[in-house]
């Protein structure tokens, strides 16, 4: 699972956290209490009654799907590895002796998102980044502020990207909730069945002529020596055995590859799209329990009632405009 | 070596539900203990009064009983402590900290999980007043729930109950006297009324020419208690095949087997394979359960007057022309099964229905036990496989969501598998009286409805599961936020939230509709309630002695 998948893209970051303790409030604290604390602050969602300013910065766009802030304080390591008991005791290793321990340098923020994108590349990274700057600057300051090295570099949407892209890992696993409506059979599949083929093809005479030089070299201690069939043997063994290691190394370099290749899109599961769906399921659910009176008259009447109520329901809601109209972003509606 | 129960150990109400054995009369007694020393006097005292699992001789059930044979008893009494209870009878803290969270906090402070806080109501106000420790005024940790005791008798001929329920009353309360340090909380009635000592129940009665026979029905008119669970060791192996089908676990191929015992008993392997963890010593735990005590107020008025008016609506969507065959599946559709117990899932029309009456009708096990057993297997035996979206039982019906039967399969050849972890034993009896055909004698504010015990070895993972996320929500019974019409909290539309509604899908090759109802009244509210713990015999006696050693 790659960073681009299904028509979306997983972006995650981690971006180092300040240490040096810092004044805020006339207050002397953690750099990382200050974020969490900001993090806390942060609205997570909007019931429709709120004001606008009280939304999620990652609503103020159309291209979001998830986004997630975590503070990763350290790794828990302790510094023992577990360890075979007979293989400790036949390197007769010192149990008691402490062995060393390694933490990480500075606490990290991970940032990870999911949005729309067209394809994997930086630009489409850096234009949902731009976006979310333009949007949210104040907020993402706020919180990106307690990072390394960012008041000093980020100014714009250009610096904020470039900070983010330096931040940036490779996700390799992605929970995408929109994949395309494929059978199981039809999911790209790895030709395991032909790499097993050419196995088979050069192990059995990898295989036989390792058993025959060894019983050449054998038969070596009881009987003169058959150097020239132990030569051909031997050649033959070393020339399979090479044959067989780029078998191997092919074959996991066309399984990382097929790894890496993305999911297809899946068709109309873009934000906009997904949002008119929700507000379309809502309107139609209040349209067929007004009319369901109508729906089972037999009569003309109540025909042609459900018919312009239809036809009513359908200026409203516009099924075919995604901009309006449609459920807003990042609002949980009751 | 199948699962072998240590019957005389473990208390009888776990493995069997008494209302349906002879039992129809109860009475619930909640006490408070004062002094831990004395508490524990009085936990030793009951231990010879407690109704084992033992078998009874009986005509009925034909299940053998062993050479040491317990007489049925003429009351039936049981025992179970909350975790408050378990704290001031003073079990060690190791044990008590290895007790779930839920049981720790207690059924009030579960409100919001188990959707008992209707709009924002608070459970402390609107809960009866011994739960509240409301009745006379003092701070309610001095007025704990700390044990229940659980009085199930049988029934006279007139109806009433017999006198040893009274007999066995007295002689706890005396024991309450002799003792001291231990006390009745009265209590359960609704806040403002006069103080009920205790919670006094009675199963539906009919009279007829003087007879008086208790009726296995509820409030709103439904037959109850027939989809319960089997598990492993409840039943003896031959009595087991009778009725495992439709009550155990089902595999894809339509194979019944009992559950694992340790859904429902501490200290056996569950459905996962796993010895759950249980607080310490495993001999405390083993043979133990948990149980839910809901007191579920029905709103009968409300519920007949719902079915009455909508009724009207759903036989014109629906074609339904007879008022009384509309009504009829209304309500069945709402509950999952017709009134008197058959599932539509095996009759989803009013002729199929009547047709299956025909077919298996109502005999007693005395009159002609091949029928009986032929009719009860009929009402427990059914899947939904063949029924994917509902058009014989919705989805979002009361029965298809307390258990889901094969019904969640992902592919339709996983049986119950996402089922099995999440299953229930459902004791309990109605209270109050709720006239048929009186339309005026009945009014919600009347006291009515059914004391609910619900037995499973996890709250959490059982009861509150069903509770929370299928009975008041809908996404497992792709009803979006729809929740159960029966017993869901259902919204009013305050504050702009869109109002409780239901579907009942229509085959569309009927060329109907299907019908939707909005805005269900509020059918079924908890007045009360708390999580107990209901421990062996070996529990019992440790508890009593102040044995109980967690090291």
């Amino acid at each position: 699972m790659p960073t681009f998948d299904g028509g979306h893209y997983f972006l995650t970051c981690l971006a180092p956290v300040l240490t040096e303790p810092m004044s805020e409030g006339g207050v002397v604290t953690s750099p990382v209490h200050a974020l969490r604390k900001r993090l806390s602050m942060l609205p997570a969602f909007a019931q429709p009654s709120e004001t606008p300013g009280g939304q999620s910065p990652f609503a103020r766009n159309m291209r979001n799907h998830f986004a997630r802030f975590v503070v990763i304080d350290d790794v828990a390591y302790n510094g023992r590895d577990p360890a075979d008991a007979l293989w400790t005791a036949i390197r007769r290793d010192n149990l008691i002796a402490p062995r060393e321990q390694d933490h990480l340098s500075c606490p990290f923020l991970l940032f990870a998102v999911e949005f729309d994108a067209a394809d994997g590349t930086p630009g489409e990274r850096d234009s949902y980044l731009a976006e979310l700057w333009r949007t949210s600057a104040d907020d993402l300051r706020a919180v990106f502020g307690l990072c390394r090295d960012f008041d000093s570099t980020v100014a714009d949407e250009y610096s904020f990207a470039k900070y983010v892209a330096r931040c940036q890992i490779e996700t390799t696993m992605s929970f995408n909730d929109y994949y395309p409506d494929i059978g199981l059979p039809s999911l790209p599949t790895w030709p395991a069945r032909k790499y097993l083929i050419a196995a088979l093809i050069i192990g059995v005479p990898f295989l036989l002529s390792a058993a025959a030089a060894l019983v050449l070299v054998i038969a070596e201690m009881f009987a003169p020596p058959a150097i020239a069939a132990l030569r051909i043997a031997t050649g033959l063994m070393v020339l399979s055995g090479a044959a067989l290691a780029a078998l191997a190394a092919t074959a996991y370099a066309s399984v990382s590859a097929a790894g890496a290749r993305p999911f297809p899109a899946a068709s109309e599961s873009s934000l906009p799209v997904v949002l008119k769906a929700l507000y379309l399921q809502r309107a139609f659910t209040r349209f067929a329990i007004d009319s369901q009176m109508d729906a089972a008259g037999g009569d003309a009447a109540s025909a042609q009632r459900l018919y312009d109520r239809f036809a009513k329901f359908i200026a409203d809601s516009k099924p075919g405009d995604l901009v309006a109209p449609t459920q807003a972003p990042g609002v949980i509606d009751m | 070596m199948a699962v072998k129960l240590d019957l005389a150990d473990i208390q009888g109400n776990i493995l069997t539900a008494y209302g349906k054995l002879g039992f129809p009369k109860g009475r619930f007694i909640l006490l408070h203990v004062d002094e831990a020393a004395s508490g524990r006097r009085f936990a030793t005292a009951m231990l010879p009064m407690i109704t084992t699992a033992l078998r009874w001789p009986s005509q009925r059930s034909n299940i053998p009983t062993g050479h040491t044979v317990a007489q049925r008893p003429l009351v039936a009494v049981n025992i179970a402590f909350s975790w408050s209870g378990l704290a001031a009878l003073g079990v060690p803290s190791a044990t008590l900290r290895g007790m779930p969270d839920e049981f720790i906090d207690g059924m009030m402070a579960r409100a919001s999980i188990l959707g008992d806080d209707f709009e924002g109501r608070d459970p402390g106000r609107s809960w009866d007043d011994v739960w509240t420790g409301a009745g006379d005024e003092r701070a309610a940790e001095t007025n704990a729930v700390h044990i229940l005791i659980t009085l199930n008798a049988q029934m006279n001929a007139d109806g009433s109950p017999s006198d040893a329920l009274d007999e066995r009353t007295a002689a706890i309360e005396a024991l309450c006297e002799t003792i001291g340090g231990v006390r009745v909380l009265p209590g359960h009635n609704p806040p403002g009324k006069a103080l009920a000592r205790f919670q006094d129940l009675s199963a539906i009665t009919s009279n007829q020419g003087g007879t008086v026979t208790a009726l296995p029905i509820e409030h709103f008119g439904f037959v109850d208690a027939i989809g319960d669970p089997a598990f492993e060791g409840q039943y003896p192996d031959k009595f087991e095949r009778t009725v495992v089908d439709g009550a155990g676990a089902v595999d894809g191929q339509g194979v019944w087997r009992p559950l694992a015992t340790g859904e429902f008993l501490l200290g056996f392997p569950d459905e996962a394979q796993e010895v759950a963890g249980a607080a310490m010593p495993l001999s405390f735990s083993r043979n133990g359960t948990f149980m839910a005590y809901r007191k579920l107020h029905q709103n009968v008025a409300a519920f007949r007057a719902f079915i009455r008016e909508t009724s009207e609506r759903f036989g014109v969507v629906s074609g339904i022309e007879n008022p009384e065959e509309a009504s009829k599946t209304l309500m069945a559709k709402i509950g999952g099964r017709w009134s008197d117990g058959t599932p539509l899932a095996r009759a989803p029309s009013y002729a199929a229905w009547r047709q299956f009456q025909t077919q298996y009708p109502v005999v007693s096990m005395e009159a002609d036990r091949a029928r009986y057993i032929a009719r009860s297997q009929a009402l427990a035996n059914f899947s939904y496989g063949d029924d994917p979206t509902g058009l014989k039982c919705p989805l979002g019906s009361h029965l298809r969501r307390a258990n889901t039967r094969d019904g969640m399969a992902p592919t339709g050849r996983e049986g119950s598998a996402l089922n099995n972890r999440r299953r229930i034993l459902r004791r309990g009896l109605p209270y109050g009286q709720s006239p048929d055909g009186v339309e005026d004698g009945v009014e919600d504010a009347d006291e009515h409805g059914v004391v609910m015990l619900i037995i499973c070895a996890s709250l959490f993972r059982q009861f509150e599961f069903v509770q929370q996320q299928w009975i008041n929500y809908g996404l497992d019974a792709r009803s979006g936020n729809d929740c159960c019409p029966l017993v869901g909290n259902h919204s009013s539309g305050a504050q702009g939230a869109p109002k409780a509604k239901f579907v009942i899908p229509s085959d569309p090759k009927s060329g109907r509709p299907p019908f939707v109802v909005e805005g269900i009244p509020q059918f079924v509210e908890a007045r009360g309630g708390e999580y107990f713990f209901v421990p062996s015999m070996t529990a019992l006696r440790m508890i009593g002695a102040g044995a109980v050693d967690p090291t």
